[in-house]
């Protein structure tokens, strides 16, 4: 690194884009190079110089038609989980877990609250009992079954231990937001650093099953 | 083939042939028309298939449709989701999934209909003391699954009419 600042290399970047749907893209010239990328601003910093905006030369935004597309309007969620291990079998248990996401103007609450529990149901499927290699090996060559992989049940889940909060819009006119299974996603690490901080060990992939966990506990 | 002969929501039906390996899932959505009893994953892993079977001595059980053949309901009494509600009226059990919002696209929700009343009707006639009901649900609805729900509504609205007539289905309150 002390090579590079004496050189006067690139020693950092910073960038910005913007995403409706689609990234914004904008062309940069650069010392040797033309460079193209989902971003609309760049500023570089040489050695230990300040950092210095690169103006950039061409830009594309997507179309203002995109936001017809709910997605562009993503709901965010959060995920606090709490988890038991048993050592000698490694079985896992949840014993809480509360979920927070703000979806702007929930059309039908209670179909927003059945899709967030369905959602996390799915996310605890997929980190703790599914094994669905990628590929033609796996479910996607169309043939599995559910005699193939393990789907959550209702007892591997903390079905009267599960908080799921709705935040309130933003501002009142704010419209509905697309939820989808976002609450699918942050159940996922949620689960594994809560399985990292109980043992110590850092699952780098899933699922992460009580035969792999009495494993990491021996 | 087989001359058939069952009775279905109160109904008799038969004498009909059928080949002795058409699924009873094939007899009740092909033959009769019957949709409500879905077809999941055709291996009795999901029972989204599941029908009630009653016995003459009164008791009743769930079974799936989809590995078990037509023939083999010869002579038999069962229940489908279209023979829960009586002269238009919703059961107990259905309201309350509907209060409930129990489903999300309700393809499991026959089965977890089925599954649900024939543990009410088991409570009816053997009640557990309330401190073991949550294992009492539990143990009844596992085998079901699904995918969208995340099981905690079909749980509550189980657990709703057992507590909404708690002297009926609990011990301690008889």
């Amino acid at each position: 690194m002390r090579q590079n600042d004496a050189r006067g290399f690139v020693t950092g970047a910073i960038a910005h884009s913007f995403s409706r749907w689609a990234w914004s893209r904008a062309r940069f010239p650069l010392p040797g190079e033309q460079y193209h990328a989902d971003i609309d601003a760049l500023a570089i910093r040489r050695g230990r110089a300040a950092f210095e905006r690169i103006d950039r030369v061409s830009v594309k935004f997507p179309p203002t038609n995109n936001n017809r597309i709910a997605t562009a309007y993503t709901s965010m969620c959060g995920t606090l989980v709490r988890v038991e291990i048993e050592r000698a079998t490694g079985a896992l248990r949840i014993a809480k877990a509360y979920s927070v996401f703000e979806c702007g103007q929930a059309l039908v609450p209670e179909v927003v609250l059945g899709q967030s529990q369905g959602g996390f149901a799915m996310g605890v499927g997929y980190a703790l009992l599914e094994t669905l290699p990628p590929f033609e090996g796996g479910p996607g060559n169309g043939r599995w079954n559910l005699g193939q992989y393990r789907i959550a049940r209702g007892s591997d889940l903390p079905l009267r231990d599960l908080e799921i909060e709705m935040l309130p819009p933003l501002t009142p006119d704010e419209a509905p937001k697309g939820i989808a299974e976002v609450v699918m996603i942050p159940i996922v690490p949620a689960l594994l650093n809560a399985i990292y901080d109980a043992t110590g060990h850092r699952f780098r992939s899933l699922p992460v099953t009580s035969s792999l966990l009495k494993g990491a506990l021996a | 083939m087989t001359m058939l002969n069952l009775t279905i929501n109160g109904r008799r039906h038969g004498p009909i042939e059928v080949r002795d390996d058409l699924s009873m899932n094939d007899f009740l959505r092909e033959m009769l028309g019957m949709t409500g009893t879905k077809f999941g994953c055709g291996v009795a892993q999901c029972l989204s298939c599941a029908i009630i079977v009653d016995n003459p001595d009164g008791t009743s059980y769930t079974s799936p449709t989809c590995v078990v053949s037509a023939a083999s309901f010869d002579g038999k009494a069962i229940r489908t989701v279209e023979g829960h509600a009586k002269d238009g009226e919703l059961s107990a059990l259905q309201k309350a999934f509907i209060d409930r919002f129990a489903f999300q696209y309700g393809y499991c929700t026959p089965g977890f209909l089925n599954e649900g009343q024939v543990l009410l009707e088991r409570l009816a006639r053997a009640p557990v003391a309330r401190d073991t009901l949550e294992t009492t649900i539990a143990d009844a609805l596992d085998g079901h699954l699904c995918r969208c729900t995340g099981y905690i509504k079909y749980y509550q609205a189980v657990r709703d009419v057992i507590l909404a007539d708690s002297k009926r289905y609990l011990i301690a309150d008889r």
